[in-house]
């Protein structure tokens, strides 16, 4: 029943073979492999990627500009010709929705790419040098967050008056305030850890360990609060456009477009139909995308 | 909780009747003491509120009867003077300051003879229904959907109350509320739209105005129970032999729904703003009208007034949630 | 003395995780007699804790539990019956006193519930107050009212004591009940629950990995490694003549106070990787020992004595 020589000692090289190990892999490399397994952030990935592309070259796939009248096609419905219908000017609706992805995407990056930079350096600053410092600058943040942001936006929107670039500007200045307390968390956090000791016995200023040291290692939390902050951008730009103080015509968000068409929403609901889904499927896809960026760069679920 | 003043503490039990024997009179100093600092720190934030808004709109190129071609110059001058705006910036500054003290906020620039204390009085209690009633449908929507999501985690129960989460944080507001009245109001005709006749005009334009708050909180509460249902204390919660449904309700869901309250303050300034739309597609005359026609009128007055009150509310929702919250959470202290 | 409470034969649990199945406990067969203190050692990831667990049937929804037989106290234990057992006849507390207690409850409110969940007959508030006394809680009137953020680590552990103690059960189960103490504390919580097995004649298995507690409280010993139980004995068996190169490995790398100043010998590498567990022997990669025949079967059991017992093809030579 047995081999006498099953009872010879292992060699180094059977005992070798016997290891079974799990290759490791760097922090974005595993975030990343992750992220390729979670199929709704693939699809929000792609969605947007699709979108972007549309934004930049879909204009170019019509004949039609978006400004052009032709009121022999007033409110006609979807057709070969014109594939999303056309508005009460007789403006082509698939051309005019093409440039309102521009606008609302630069809106979404552009106003969320300025609350990130001003929400690092001021979240960075708070929370790094911390003290009485820190106390003053979180009070100021209690403060904005204790006034409504929309109210906020719309005060702005009436002083700077209407237009693209208030848009730009008065949401970035309006919505830094979330991304500092995060980022004053995460730097507070990262602040004691060991490879910051390092650097500060190796003599790099407080700038330099703050913003080569720290910030960098925040970034996973910022990336997802930035995904968040996009669709956030697109969303209120949308309600500014309802309110009266989105951009002005002849140029159109996707909120100017779907406020235009809900009075007329019962005769004419293509004209609602098309921005309205565009915004809600690019919202989702932004949705999709946060949601499995936080699961796949959270650390807590790294084994 | 936002506090950073002394290291001095007292907690306050739980809202329970056996516990609140306990609470003396000490405790209940201490409660009034924590309330009335943080009364008089909202007070700070609301006098630069109020400074801000007011530097603000007086920073808008013209005045506010400039832009009017029906008023002759000569009435717009007029105007001006009646309202003090010729006055130094600092005397009309220190006037306002003074009046809004006085809870006065001041006349209205467009509505002739109305000041922005009747326009408030006026809207404000619509809004005040609509909005109650969203508060209540989102809470009472969004708390036990979020504990059946996360109890049936990936089932079908799972599945629908997060497409339904995904679809109301993802829909624009103002294209949700015209498909309703499209649905409701147009097609079925079940319900009414365009006239305001108290709580059962309500429903509608609450529901709306509930449905991205509603989404929000399932969210939140999904995540909160699942985080909480992996906790060493639930399974001590088993292990001492209760019953899955205490362990539940009583121990995982007081843990879980620790983020509503601290969203309550939030949800609240969702409320009211979300009804700036809500309340013109339904034609609800509430605040948020008022408000949206004011911006549309350049009515400056109104504007800052209502901006104000929006503010204080807020403030003072603030404090009540951080009550609230250390009311469920005895390891938040009121400092 | 040797009626037995606990009989668990043939135990297997199984965790089902999206990169496989996880066999975290492999045929594992035990017994606890009436008053005695059952040690159970082993690393961390050796199917320790989750062996008993799955007798508590508290493994969680991924999990498969399986065995031939489960009785306490004669009668079979089946997924249902626990339920009311647990808290009751059996109880158990765990490694964390920190995380263990529910943040948002009294401690009162926490004990209370035991005993209304188990019918108590008595005055409910009057036994909480008595245990939180016995272990050292005092003035327990006052500290029931507590939230256990209010209480220390120690104390914590004494509230999860009195917790276990509260319906007088007959086999207290304590995971690594001391391993997030601080030493002093430790001998204090040690102390306590043998103060309270000598009034009782309750039953204890005692898990943890800390050699130095099994010998200062244990009657008998079980060693695991990779889910599987490589010996079983009496604590003077194990620790005075142990036959297992694992058990041996283990008590090389604990330092002995009485003992002239030795080297202390680890024990190289890693345990197995339970997603794919070696066919053989589980210890076979860390082992000095090892044979060829180690890889491919799984070593069947020798018995020294009726209580002596160990899992390793060495015994063939000896």
């Amino acid at each position: 029943m047995y081999n006498p020589e099953d009872f010879l000692p292992l060699t180094v090289d059977e005992r070798e073979s016997s290891e079974t190990l799990r290759p490791s892999k760097t922090y974005w490399a595993d975030a990343w492999s992750r992220l390729k397994n979670d199929r709704a952030a693939m699809i929000g990935l792609y969605v947007i990627l699709a979108v972007i592309l549309l934004a930049v070259f879909g204009p170019m796939l019509s004949r039609y500009e978006y400004d052009g009248m032709d009121f022999n096609v007033s409110n006609d419905p979807p057709s070969l010709t014109h594939w999303f219908g056309c508005d009460m000017f007789g403006r082509d609706l698939f051309v005019r929705v093409m440039y309102g992805a521009r606008i609302s995407l630069s809106v979404g990056f552009i106003a969320s790419f300025i609350s990130l930079a001003i929400g690092v350096v001021y979240g960075g600053i708070s929370g790094y040098i911390g003290g009485r410092l820190d106390d003053v600058m979180m009070r100021i943040v209690d403060v904005i967050y204790s006034v409504p942001a929309m109210i906020y936006v719309i005060l702005l929107m009436v002083v700077v008056g209407a237009g693209l670039k208030s848009i730009f500007i008065t949401l970035g200045i309006s919505y830094w305030a979330p991304m500092a307390r995060m980022v004053r968390a995460e730097v507070m956090r990262l602040k004691n850890e060991e490879f910051v000791t390092a650097a500060r016995v190796a003599g790099a200023s407080s700038a330099r360990i703050l913003f080569r040291h720290i910030i960098p290692n925040a970034m996973g939390a910022v990336i997802v609060t930035l995904t968040f902050s996009v669709p956030g951008a697109i969303f209120t730009e949308a309600f500014l456009s309802f309110v009266g103080l989105g951009v002005s015509a002849p140029m159109a968000s996707w909120g100017v477009l779907s406020s235009d068409a809900v009075p007329a929403m019962a005769i004419y609901p293509w004209q609602l139909f098309f921005p309205a889904g565009a915004i809600s499927i690019t919202i989702l896809a932004f949705n999709f995308l946060g949601d499995g960026l936080r699961d796949a760069l959270d650390p807590k679920l790294r084994k | 909780m936002a506090s950073y003043t002394a290291p001095y503490i007292l907690v306050v039990r739980r809202f329970n009747v056996k516990i609140l024997s306990i609470l003396n009179c000490k405790g209940w100093f201490k409660i009034s003491r924590y309330i009335l600092r943080r009364i008089f720190s909202g007070l700070i934030t609301l006098f630069i509120v109020i400074t801000i808004t007011f530097f603000m709109m007086r920073a808008i190129p013209g005045g506010p009867f400039t832009d009017e071609k029906a008023i002759p110059e000569f009435v717009a001058q007029k105007m001006s003077e009646r309202y003090g705006l010729n006055d130094p910036l600092y005397i009309q500054y220190g006037r306002y300051l003074l009046n809004v003290l006085k809870l006065d906020l001041g006349p209205s620039y467009r509505y002739e003879g109305m000041t922005v204390n009747e326009l408030i009085a006026g809207g404000f209690p619509v809004s005040c229904i609509v909005g109650g009633m969203a508060l209540i449908f989102s809470l009472m929507a969004g708390i036990p959907a979020g504990v059946i999501s996360a109890l049936k985690r990936g089932k079908w129960q799972d599945r629908l109350a997060m497409i339904l989460a995904t679809v109301g944080v993802t829909v624009p507001s103002f294209v949700i509320a015209s498909l309703l009245v499209y649905v409701f109001a147009m097609q079925l005709g079940w319900a009414s739209v365009g006239f305001w006749d108290g709580v059962s005009t309500a429903f509608l334009p609450a529901l709306t105005l509930a449905l991205y708050p509603a989404a929000f909180i399932s969210r939140l509460v999904r995540s909160g129970m699942l985080e909480v249902l992996g906790q060493d204390y639930i399974r001590t919660a088993y292990a001492k032999g209760l019953s899955e449904r205490s362990v539940i309700y009583i121990h995982a869901l007081k843990n879980a729904v620790i983020p509503v309250i601290t969203y309550l303050g939030p949800l609240t300034a969702g409320i009211l703003t979300g009804s700036f739309v809500i309340e013109q597609v339904y034609g609800v005359p509430g605040l948020g009208t008022f408000f949206v026609t004011s911006i549309s009128n350049r009515d400056y007055t109104t504007i800052m007034g209502v901006t104000i009150f929006y503010s204080a509310i807020l403030v003072a929702f603030n404090i009540v949630a951080d009550i609230c919250l250390s009311f469920v959470d005895p390891r938040i202290k009121l400092r | 003395m040797s009626e037995e409470i606990l009989r668990v034969e043939n135990l297997h649990t199984a965790f089902k995780t999206s990169a496989g199945e996880v066999k975290a406990v492999d045929g594992v067969s035990f017994s606890v007699n009436r008053g005695e203190v059952l040690g159970i050692a082993g690393e961390s990831g050796s199917g320790k804790s989750t062996a008993m667990l799955s007798v508590m049937g508290l493994t969680g929804e991924n999990s498969k539990v399986s065995a031939d037989n489960i009785s306490f106290m004669g009668e079979s234990l089946s997924s249902e019956n626990i339920k009311s057992l647990r808290g009751g006849k059996i109880s158990m507390i765990f490694q964390d006193p920190m995380t263990s207690l529910n943040p948002v409850l009294s401690a009162g409110y926490q004990l209370e519930e035991i005993l209304r969940r188990h019918h108590w007959k008595g005055n409910v508030r009057e036994r909480v107050a008595e245990m939180m006394t016995k272990v050292g809680i005092v003035p327990a009137e006052e500290r029931m009212r507590h939230y256990p953020h209010e209480f220390s680590g120690g104390q914590r552990q004494r509230l999860m004591i009195a917790m276990s103690i509260l319906c007088d059960p007959e086999l207290l189960i304590a995971d690594e009940p001391t391993t997030a103490l601080d030493v002093t504390v430790q001998a204090q919580i040690l102390g306590l629950l043998r103060e309270i097995r000598e009034a009782s004649g309750m039953s204890m298995i005692l898990i943890t990995h800390d050699l130095g507690v099994i010998a200062g409280e244990a009657d008998r010993v079980i060693v695991m490694y990779g889910g599987r139980i490589m010996e079983e004995g009496t604590a003077q068996e194990i620790f005075k003549s142990p036959m297992h190169p694992y058990t041996r490995g283990l008590l090389r790398s604990v330092p002995k106070p009485d003992a002239p100043r030795e080297r202390l010998i680890p024990i190289e590498g890693q345990p197995p990787d339970l997603l794919n567990p070696p066919e053989g022997c589980p210890f076979v990669k860390r082992c000095s020992e090892a044979m060829k025949i180690c890889l491919h079967r799984k070593p069947e059991e020798s018995c020294l004595s009726d209580t002596h017992r160990y899992s390793c093809w060495k015994r063939e030579k000896e």
